[in-house]
């Protein structure tokens, strides 16, 4: 096929009603609002500006506003507002669309590109290679425990989150003249890392709709950028993949997809959209299972856990250890860092070898189940984030009604809510939003985890081995509901 | 550039630049008040952050003072007997507003009247009233 | 004949744990009054958990061992003070078994937001109820897998 005759096949495909491969639906052709947005080049820039300006105020705010986080908005509207958006809508439902409008490496980005909003294929900067060793999760995984560590410390200090998010901003501004493309976003942001492994769960993909286009396709400009032959072609002009993926090259899961939409606008074909999908479908993609994911999946849900113990539990001398108190923090440190590093792998390792072992077979290595059936731990670790997300946003986004109206708690009253009082919000039932929540990540996490042994074992020793690893989620949930609840 | 950098670039100017000047120059700008009332802000943190700033309040005799008292980290309390002032507590980002006129000459202490860490009894400060 | 057993286990574990939970309700302790001194420090109560039994009368007698205070009962409405040197007395009948989360309600430090005291009310039915659930549900879902890869 010459690439017209591409280009009308495509065209013939997006003329038809809605595509509809198994259970997906293209979002694009259900919303033509959606498309026609996705289709500005300014679209991405309109999703920065308002986040841009909640940084701003939240850098000034952190550095120069009242030190008393209730009363800060940096910390009211970073730990509490941010984050309950990220982690109960903007990852469950929307997979890494907060990458797309996240703030912290615009500036690096608009450096990078000469531009902020228009397509220019000559950059700036030096444009080099990321290191072929450092092409995993490992220094992220590294960056988010180091910031969860010190997270009493950072969640409660107006000048600590103020100081944090400079500092990422700058390190992302040095990284994107540096190295091509969003090296920070994708190797070395701490929260990317997560964000990828649970977008995997989300309801939402951008991916290429007819895989004989991509494979026809010459000019790749999904991931080398729009180039004046594809043009001639089709696309209105966009970036190769800032994220290192290749969205016509098949990409099949949304871990390190920014959903920033480039290749929808580079792709001469208009081969690549947004679909809707059920959720969770990523993480039964074998192609992807890998050990430094694996290792998020033991920090994230390990974090949860521990955070549930030290921050909302009651135990104070844990709290003034965590606080850094002395001494006590290096007790505290090897308790978070021992539990997140070798307990929660040990037990893993446990388990995995149990499975193993059910199953009656030698032929899988210890270390692919080990891998695998890490990933039936995303949804139970989502949904016991959400939860233990409710028990400190609920009590305590209050806050954001006074420090909207004083966010630096210099006593100003913008918008006449200055006063109101710190009211928490449904007191006393939130354990009974926090049982059905992580009833739902149980139910699901088993799903997936039965899922996952069948691409890992034949049918027989995968219904075997479903049952070990069955009672190991049951057990993951029961801790969450013993400390929730008992 | 064309058009919509151009814009964009206003928009990314006014947000870092024109918008922290702003809120600088609104919260430093003199703010006017009515003829004869000294305002003066007194962020209070414990003893050992700073305890009172000022700590040593100066005005002049007849003027009419308004304090306004904002903590920046505990429960504190506000005590100048010598006029007569002895406030509730005052609770973090709810700042409390006193009055009074200087009609005495002379120095006077006022302090923090409930524990807010292990030196409370060191949160002193003086109002100087000059003729 | 294993589909069969498996259900007759569930109906099993399902009617002991009733019978169990029924026997447990029946012997519940009479209410009484219980009062319990509370130290308020910066940043947690001590003891930071206490016991009692549904439909007891709670008095807490909370005093502040450094700097102001307060004590907010999650869902019983009562937001008192402790400023130091002064006791603070709340009366309250436990009526809802299970965890109750008290918090402090006065700004007292960076910590202040995670200052969490805890009182059990006993027979805690939604840790065993939940629990018993989860069970359920976790093999409901296994159960459904399985049937969902025969098909």
């Amino acid at each position: 096929m010459d690439d017209e005759a591409v280009g009308a096949k495509v065209t013939r495909v997006a003329e038809t009603k809605p595509v509809k491969i198994g259970w997906k639906r293209d979002l694009l052709q259900l919303a033509p609002f959606l498309r026609w947005l996705v289709f500005q080049r300014w679209f991405q820039f309109t999703l920065i500006v308002p986040n841009l300006l909640a940084f701003t105020i939240v850098i000034l705010s952190g550095i120069f506003g009242i030190p008393v986080g209730a009363k800060n908005f940096s910390i009211i509207f970073v730990w509490i507002v941010w984050w309950a958006l990220l982690i109960v809508v903007l990852v469950p439902f929307g997979a890494r669309v907060w990458c797309a409008m996240c703030p912290i490496p615009a500036f690096g980005e608009w450096l990078q590109r000469k531009s902020f909003v228009s397509f220019v294929s000559q950059g700036l900067g030096l444009g080099k290679r990321w290191p072929r060793q450092l092409r995993n999760l490992w220094l992220a995984n590294f960056g988010f425990l180091t910031i969860a560590l010190f997270s009493p410390i950072v969640t409660t200090r107006p000048v600590v989150t103020g100081f944090l998010l400079l500092g990422l901003m700058a390190v992302a501004v040095v990284m994107h003249l540096v190295f091509e493309r969003r090296a920070f976003c994708r190797y070395l942001c701490p929260v990317g890392g997560f964000l990828g492994l649970y977008s995997m769960a989300a309801p939402v993909e951008l991916r290429r709709i007819d895989a004989e286009v991509c494979r026809q396709c010459r000019f790749k400009s999904c991931y080398r950028g729009s180039t004046p032959e594809s043009l001639k072609v089709g696309g209105i002009g966009g970036y190769g993949c800032p994220n290192f993926e290749f969205p016509g090259g098949g990409m099949e899961r949304n871990t390190y997809c920014l959903l920033c939409t480039e290749c929808v606008k580079a792709c001469p074909y208009g081969n690549i959209t947004i679909n809707l999908r059920p959720f969770g479908t990523d993480l039964l993609v074998e192609k992807g299972w890998k050990l430094d994911e694996a290792f998020k999946a033991f920090i994230m849900l390990g974090s949860a856990i521990l955070y549930s113990i030290i921050m909302i539990g009651p135990w104070g001398t844990l709290k003034s250890w965590a606080n850094l108190g002395g001494w006590g923090f290096l007790g505290y440190a090897g308790m978070f860092l021992g539990s997140i590093l070798v307990l929660a792998p040990g037990l893993h390792l446990g388990m995995s070898a149990l499975v193993r072992k059910i199953a009656g077979t030698r032929s899988v290595p210890l270390s692919e189940v080990f891998v695998n059936t890490s990933y039936a731990l995303v949804p139970l670790g989502l949904f016991g984030w959400i939860a233990f997300s409710l028990a400190f946003v609920l009590p305590n986004i209050s806050y954001a009604v006074s420090v909207l109206s004083d966010p630096f708690g210099w006593g100003w009253d913008l918008f006449g809510t200055k006063s109101y009082p710190w009211t928490p919000y449904a007191p006393g039932i939130v354990p009974y939003l926090q049982v059905p929540l992580l009833l739902v990540g149980l139910a699901w996490s088993v799903f997936v985890g039965t899922g996952i042994l069948h691409k890992t074992f034949e049918e027989a020793q995968a219904r075997k081995a479903s049952v070990p690893l069955t009672a190991y989620l049951i057990g993951g949930t029961l801790v969450f509901l013993a400390l929730y609840l008992g | 550039m064309r058009r919509a950098d151009v814009v964009a670039a206003i928009v990314v100017f006014a947000i870092v630049v024109l918008l922290p000047v702003g809120i600088f120059a609104y919260q430093f700008k003199e703010k006017p008040h009515p003829e004869g009332v000294r305002e003066i802000t007194v962020i209070i943190h414990t003893f050992e952050h700073g305890g009172f700033q000022p700590a040593r309040i100066v005005v002049r005799k007849g003027e009419r003072v308004r304090l306004k008292l904002m903590s920046y980290d505990v429960t504190h309390s506000f005590q100048l007997l010598d006029y007569d002032i002895d406030t509730d507590l005052i609770f973090p980002g709810q700042p409390v507003v006193v009055e009074f006129v200087a009609s005495e000459e002379g120095t006077f202490p006022f302090q923090c009247n409930i524990k807010c860490s292990p030196s409370h009894q060191n949160m002193v400060g003086q109002l100087i009233v000059e003729p | 004949m294993q589909r069969n057993r498996f259900f007759f286990i569930g109906i099993a574990i399902i009617v002991l744990g009733a019978a169990a939970a029924g026997f447990a309700w029946v012997h519940r302790p009479a209410p009484t009054e219980r009062e319990f001194e509370i130290t308020a420090r910066q940043f947690a109560f001590d003891p930071p958990r206490i016991t009692v039994n549904l439909g007891d009368t709670v008095i807490l007698r909370v005093r502040s061992e450094d700097i102001t205070h307060g004590v907010y009962i999650d869902g019983y409405g009562i937001d008192v003070k402790v400023p130091p040197q002064e006791e603070a007395e709340i009366t309250f009948v436990a009526n809802r078994p299970g965890k109750i989360r008290y918090r402090c309600s006065a700004i007292c430090g960076p910590l202040h937001p995670f200052m969490v005291g805890e009182i059990i009310v006993r027979p805690n039915i939604p840790l065993a109820g939940s629990a018993f659930l989860a069970m359920v549900v976790g093999v409901v879902a296994l159960g459904y897998a399985w049937w969902r890869k025969e098909a």
